[in-house]
This record gives structure tokens, C-alpha cells and sequence, in this order.
């Protein structure tokens, strides 16, 4: 079943209201069967990996075995492995790397003296709406919560739809617009120039906050009606001024796991340097294998020196750290989007000829100009290639970044109902499918 | 405000979306002229003796106006760009209405290769159309079905070319009253896919090829046209597969590249000389079925 899709929709309505038919004891039990009918949708083999996740991490984490934590962790990463390194283009390791941290967070959490509910356990490893691509919880937090299920509040529901509405918003009117232009730029590097690097790496660092957020959002959106809350996993990434606020605030609960379960352990006892080579290494092969994920991984690392030891040191306005900041993690991404490692010796031999983008300026500016309603759906060029864009999606990207740029407290502020028919009447007017699945599903 | 009445403010909007879709269809079929849209409009509407259909290769390659003047009968070309044969769902819906009619498919037997896909969303095509009555048996696949009783969704799937025309905006290149486009090109060897070094045809897709014609044949009169290509195939194996016995295989008519747009477009010029030996040919039929 696709997260994205009326099925999707239809499904999350039929369970919400089933579940507050049921009587209390039956809540979980019903969130359980509807969590694994909606893995089991996604793929049989994964869904078999989820219940051996499941009934594994549950029996060594309470088993008498010496050597339990380590079991847990070389099953754990075989488990997670056996799906990256596996070259196989029909089968996505969906969900896998967040359960499978999340199954690791209760090892180390937990031990045989606590007594904990194998349906709770299940229910925390399995949720449906963060099962995909997180947050990635604890169980102190999630766990807790599915234990103690309580009827839908009349509170929530707005809250959580316009919760949901914003995640859909941002990943249908504006991170599948962006996609568009980055897809043209990234999968033929070499019919562009340098200007337009600059331009689709802006609108990647754009697509995938609202991509990566938008899920998060419509998660934390259902799992609100239901009276669970989900840990925020964005906190305004890119209004940081400096690189260890920017890993604070993006991807919060991946980088929570990686500080506690990794960095403080190692940090312990060897200098901090260590301990950071050490995670960014697991965190760029948590996202991929690939070498330019490693390069991905190697780049922030440097930036992270660079600014921890240099930028930090030094009294700048906060502009200009702003500034400084920005541009290192705008540039962290080139590495991160390309297809393979090879693209970047392709990004580095492109130059910066003018006249391209004047005449790109020039085309925007007759259609803006002359002949705006009949270009509406023509395709925008950039030195005469297709940018597979039309016109019409290209200013309603430009203006939607912009609008939420500058109103996007003003609307955060809003009566989660009004805010809700607000949401609704955008995405319904000016949202755009193109069957994109949302970026974070990959890993 | 009290939970149940927010409530019902919300069922009101989502039910909003009907009358607004139906309202934005039809500024898509009114604003439309010269447009795919329009000639799908106009083909639940009107009828003519002879209409052609398919895609580009259609509108490019035969002249239905001079057709019209030649054979002295009612003439239209209802060719829609870059659609499939198993997408032209206003064909189905036009030979389900009218009777003894001669319906002239052009064939682009490119298009029954094995890897050959769409390149086109039928469903945007047809979205302005989808609680016209005349679809109601032939647009039935899920994604229509949602379409058709859920208008918001319908309004969500517009793209810029709907907008475009719900703004008032015109075609560029608009089809002329005959349903055709006429421009000068240099050659452009840029469908290079449509010249592979072996032929292999989906057996799948003509087996769906055939049961179209058997459905289009109970009410109407076939012909099928293979249109002009640069490739230098008779595709002699993939007519033999069809079950028509009116086909006119025009495949070799022109071998220079001067004739051409890019490997299957033709130039006006070419389109007219095209068209007169389709209308001799054509008198055949006539006589056949007058």
C-alpha cells in the first residue's frame, strides 16, 4: 500500500474508526493487526523481517545469554545489511533501518528485570504511521504510550489533520515540484553548467526538508488522533547557526540514537574527534553503502571541524555564522543527492558561462512578461534542455517556498480547525502527483 | 465552535468539490478550442462519415480537409498526440454511438514493440471527462473511479495544461478546424528509438489490438493506415498478426529524410501528396462499403 494514496487514506480512516468502537483492552491489539496488514501490504519478506525483528529483540533483550548485547547488534546490523548490500531494484529495504534501530534502542535500554508486554513491544517496533521511515523512538517514550491507548479525544482530530495536511502540502506542492528540477539537473549533469548546480543543489536542500518533514508530519498527524505523540524530528534546520545546532535540529531522533548509543559511550573515554569520525561513518553507511554517501559522510565531518573549531571560536554576527552555516550543509548535499561518486568529478569539471543563465533569465522574464497564460504549461529550458518542469509548477514553487519562507509562523499559529481548511484547500488546488515516493523510504 | 458543527463545515467542503470540479471541467471544454481536450469534446459531440484517429501520426499525415473536398464526404481528424492504442477511449466511445461510420485508425506499429511504453498520463487526457456519461462503461479503471466520486481529487490531479485553460490560456500550435496541424521542419533524428536493430512485437498487445477491432467492427466500418517512417520497415510480420482486412500500409511511401520531420512525421507537403493516394485508395473501400 503507498503511503500516498487514496488506499492510504481510506485505510487510516477504516482504522481510527475501529479503533474507537473497541473497548480499551482491545485498542492495541487492534493497532497491532492493523500495523503489520499495512507492512504485510508493502512487501511479504519484509514483513517476515519485521516479526523476526520483533520476537528476537524481544527474547535476547529478557534472555540470561552473556554476551546479549552484542548478539543483538551483530543480528541486528546482519539483519539491516542483508537489505542494503542486497543489489535488488524490487525489493526497498522500507522501514527496516528505523525498526531495526529501534529494536536495537530497547536492547540497550532495557534488561530482564523489567516487565514489558509483548504486544506493547510489538506495537512499538511495528507502528504504522512512523513504521516507514520514523521518527525513530524510544520505548520510554512510544512504548509507554501504546500501553495506555485511550479513546480518540475531540482535541486531537483537528490537530492531528492539520498536522497531516501540512505533511502533505509540503511534499505535494512543494518537494515534488522541486524533485522536477533537481531529477533534470542530477540525472544529466553534464548538459548543465554551474549556475544551474547552484540553483537545483538550493532546490534539493528545499526538497528534502519538505519531503523528509512531510512524512513526519502526516505521522505525527495520525498518530495524534490516536492520542500518541511522536518525537519532532525537524525543528527549523536551516535557521541554525552552527553545524552542532543544524544535527540537533534535522533528523533529531536518528541523531538522538547515534548520541546515545554511540558518541557518549565512545566519547567516554577517547577525545571527541574519535567518537565524531565514528558516527559519521555509521550515519553515512546507515544511509547507503555507496561511495558518495561516504563522501557525504567525510564532508560533514570536515565542515563539523571546521566550524566547531574555527567559525565558533570567532565573535561574527549571527548573520554571518547563519550565512556560513547554510552554505556548508547547502554544499553537504551535492555528495548526498548525486546517483553515484563519479557525478562529483562531473560537478567539478562544470563551469560557469553567463550567457546560459542570462538567457534563462531572459526566457522567465517574456513568459512573466508577454505571454504568461498561454506558457503556462510549456516546459521551462535551461540552455536548451528540458528542466521537465512547465512554467505554471515552476512559479507556484518559487511563490510556495517563498510564502512559507515568510508566513509560515503566522499559519503555525492559526486554529488547528481553520488551519486545517486552509491546508486542504491548498493541497487541493495547487498540490502535484507524480507518483514520487518520499525520499527517506530508501533508507 | 462545537465539535459536530466543525464537523459538518468539513463534509460541506469535501462535498464542495463536486460542483467545483464539474464547474472547472467545463472552462477546460469551453476554453479549450484547438486543444486535445477539444477534439475529445467534440467527438462525443459531433460525428462526421469519416473520422481518423490515433496519435500525432494521424494529424500530420493525413489532410482531413482535403478529405473532405476529394471524397465529398464529412471528414475529421481526431488524432491525439503521443497517445496509445489502448488509449484512445474517445474512439471506443465514438463507435459505440454512431453506426455504419468509416472510422480510419492510423497505426504506429512502433508502438506494439515489446519495450515500447505510453508516454503519456491518459488520465489527465480524459480527467475533464470523467462524469461524462459516454465514459461510463469505458473509463472504469480505479484511478477514474476515484476521480469520478471524489471531485476534489479530480481538482488535485490537474496539471499545468488544465490551469492553463481554466486561466483562459490558448495553444500554441492549435489544431486547425479539420482537426490538423500543419508546420515545415528540417529533419530532426530525434526518435532514434523508433529505428531498433530487431523487431520484436508484444503478442500481448496485439491480441488487445485485435479485440479493439473486433469491438470497433460491430457498428462501424474499419480501415486501418500504417503511416510514413524513416526506418525502411514494411512491418509485413506485424500486419499479418492484425485481424483487419482493410489495412493500407503506406510504411515505404517516402525514404527521404527531406519528407521527414523526425523518423515518423511527415511534412505538410508530404502530407498532402500522402493524402491523395489515401483517398484513391480509399474509393476502394467506398465501393466495398458505400
Amino acid at each position: 500500500m503507498d503511503i500516498i494514496s487514496i488506499n492510504y487514506l481510506l485505510f487510516v480512516l477504516g482504522v481510527l474508526i475501529v479503533y474507537q468502537s473497541l473497548p480499551p483492552k482491545a485498542k492495541k491489539f487492534w493497532i497491532l493487526l492493523a500495523s503489520l496488514t499495512f507492512y504485510g501490504s508493502i512487501s511479504f519478506t519484509l514483513f517476515l523481517t519485521l516479526i523476526f525483528s520483533i520476537f528476537f529483540n524481544f527474547w535476547i533483550t529478557f534472555s540470561r545469554l552473556k554476551y546479549k548485547t552484542w548478539i543483538a547488534v551483530i543480528i541486528n546490523i546482519l539483519i539491516l545489511f542483508s537489505f542494503k548490500f542486497e543489489d535488488s531494484s524490487f525489493l526497498l529495504p522500507i522501514g527496516v533501518s528505523f525498526f531495526t534501530f529501534q529494536g536495537l534502542s530497547f536492547v540497550f535500554d532495557y534488561s530482564k528485570k523489567q516487565k514489558i508486554q509483548l504486544i506493547d513491544f510489538a506495537n512499538y517496533m511495528s507502528f504504522f504511521p512512523q513504521l516507514i521511515a520514523g521518527p525513530i523512538e524510544s520505548f520510554n517514550h512510544l512504548g509507554a504510550q501504546m500501553n495506555n491507548l485511550a479513546p480518540i479525544q475531540k482535541k486531537n482530530v483537528f490537530s492531528g489533520m492539520s498536522l497531516m495536511l501540512k505533511g502533505l502540502v509540503f511534499k505535494f506542492v512543494i518537494a515534488n515540484r522541486c524533485g522536477l528540477i533537481v531529477s533534470s539537473f542530477y540525472d544529466e549533469i553534464t548538459s548543465y553548467d554551474g549556475w544551474f548546480l547552484l540553483f537545483a543543489n538550493l532546490l534539493f536542500t528545499f526538497q528534502i526538508l519538505f519531503d523528509f518533514s512531510g512524512y513526519c508530519f502526516i505521522a505525527m498527524g495520525i498518530a495524534k488522533i490516536l492520542g500518541i505523540s511522536l518525537s519532532k524530528n525537524f525543528t527549523s534546520p536551516y535557521r541554525s547557526t552552527s553545524l552542532s545546532d543544524f544535527w540537533k535540529k534535522w533528523h533529531t531522533t536518528l541523531h538522538k540514537w547515534f548520541k546515545s548509543y554511540v558518541f557518549i559511550p565512545i566519547v567516554s573515554y577517547y577525545p571527541f574527534w574519535v567518537a565524531a569520525v565514528i558516527v559519521f561513518f555509521l550515519s553515512s553507511i546507515w544511509h547507503g553503502i555507496e561511495t558518495h554517501f561516504l563522501i557525504w559522510g567525510l564532508i560533514c565531518l570536515l565542515f563539523l571541524f571546521f566550524d566547531k573549531y574555527l567559525i565558533q571560536k570567532i565573535k561574527l554576527p549571527k548573520l554571518v555564522k547563519w550565512i556560513i552555516t547554510f552554505s556548508m550543509i547547502y554544499l553537504s548535499w551535492i555528495p548526498f543527492r548525486v546517483s553515484k561518486s563519479g557525478d562529483i568529478t562531473n560537478i567539478l569539471k562544470l563551469n560557469f558561462k553567463l550567457d546560459n543563465l542570462i538567457q534563462f533569465l531572459a526566457d522567465h522574464t517574456y513568459v512573466l512578461k508577454q505571454d504568461f497564460m498561454n506558457n503556462l504549461s510549456s516546459i521551462c529550458q535551461y540552455n536548451n534542455t528540458s528542466l521537465n518542469i512547465t512554467y505554471f509548477d515552476f512559479y507556484i514553487l518559487t511563490v510556495g517556498i517563498l510564502m512559507w519562507c515568510l508566513f509560515s509562523k503566522k499559519i503555525n499559529r492559526l486554529n488547528p480547525f481553520y488551519k486545517s481548511i486552509f491546508l486542504f484547500l491548498v493541497l487541493g488546488l495547487l498540490g502535484y502527483d507524480n507518483s514520487t515516493p518520499f525520499i527517506y523510504f530508501q533508507f | 465552535m462545537r465539535f459536530r458543527f466543525k464537523i459538518l463545515i468539513i463534509v460541506l467542503i469535501l462535498y464542495s468539490g463536486n460542483p467545483l470540479r464539474d464547474y472547472l471541467n467545463k472552462k477546460i471544454k469551453d476554453n479549450s478550442f484547438g486543444s486535445n481536450f477539444f477534439k475529445i469534446e467534440k467527438s462525443l459531440k459531433d460525428s462526421t462519415e469519416i473520422s481518423f484517429w490515433g496519435n500525432s501520426t494521424s494529424f500530420m499525415s493525413f489532410d482531413a480537409e482535403v478529405i473532405q473536398t476529394k471524397l465529398k464526404k464529412s471528414c475529421f481528424n481526431y488524432g491525439l498526440e503521443g497517445i496509445y492504442f489502448d488509449e484512445i477511449f474517445h474512439l471506443y466511445a465514438f463507435s459505440k454511438r454512431h453506426k455504419n461510420k468509416h472510422i480510419v485508425w492510423v497505426i504506429n506499429p512502433f508502438e506494439f514493440l515489446k519495450n515500447q511504453k505510453s508516454k503519456i498520463n491518459s488520465t489527465d487526457l480524459f480527467l475533464p471527462f470523467s462524469r461524462q456519461h459516454q465514459f461510463d462503461d469505458i473509463l472504469s479503471t480505479n484511478e477514474f473511479k476515484k476521480i469520478k466520486y471524489f471531485g476534489w481529487n479530480n481538482i488535485f490531479k490537474f496539471n499545468a495544461e488544465h490551469w492553463k485553460f481554466i486561466f483562459g490560456g490558448k495553444n500554441k500550435v492549435p489544431f486547425n478546424e479539420f482537426g490538423n496541424v500543419k508546420f515545415q521542419k528540417d529533419f530532426n533524428n530525434i526518435n532514434e528509438f523508433y529505428a531498433p536493430e530487431k523487431m520484436i512485437f508484444s503478442q500481448k498487445k496485439i491480441t488487445v489490438l485485435n479485440d479493439i477491432i473486433i469491438k470497433l467492427k460491430t457498428n462501424n466500418k474499419l480501415t486501418l493506415v500504417i503511416p510514413p517512417n524513416l526506418s525502411f520497415q514494411n512491418f509485413n510480420s506485424f500486419i499479418k498478426e492484425v485481424n483487419c482486412d482493410n489495412i493500407f500500409n503506406y510504411s515505404n511511401f517516402f525514404t527521404n529524410s527531406a519528407s521527414f520531420q523526425d523518423h515518423i512525421h511527415i511534412n505538410p507537403n508530404e502530407m498532402k501528396i500522402l493524402t491523395y493516394k489515401f483517398c484513391e485508395d480509399f474509393k476502394r473501400t467506398l465501393l466495398r462499403f458505400p
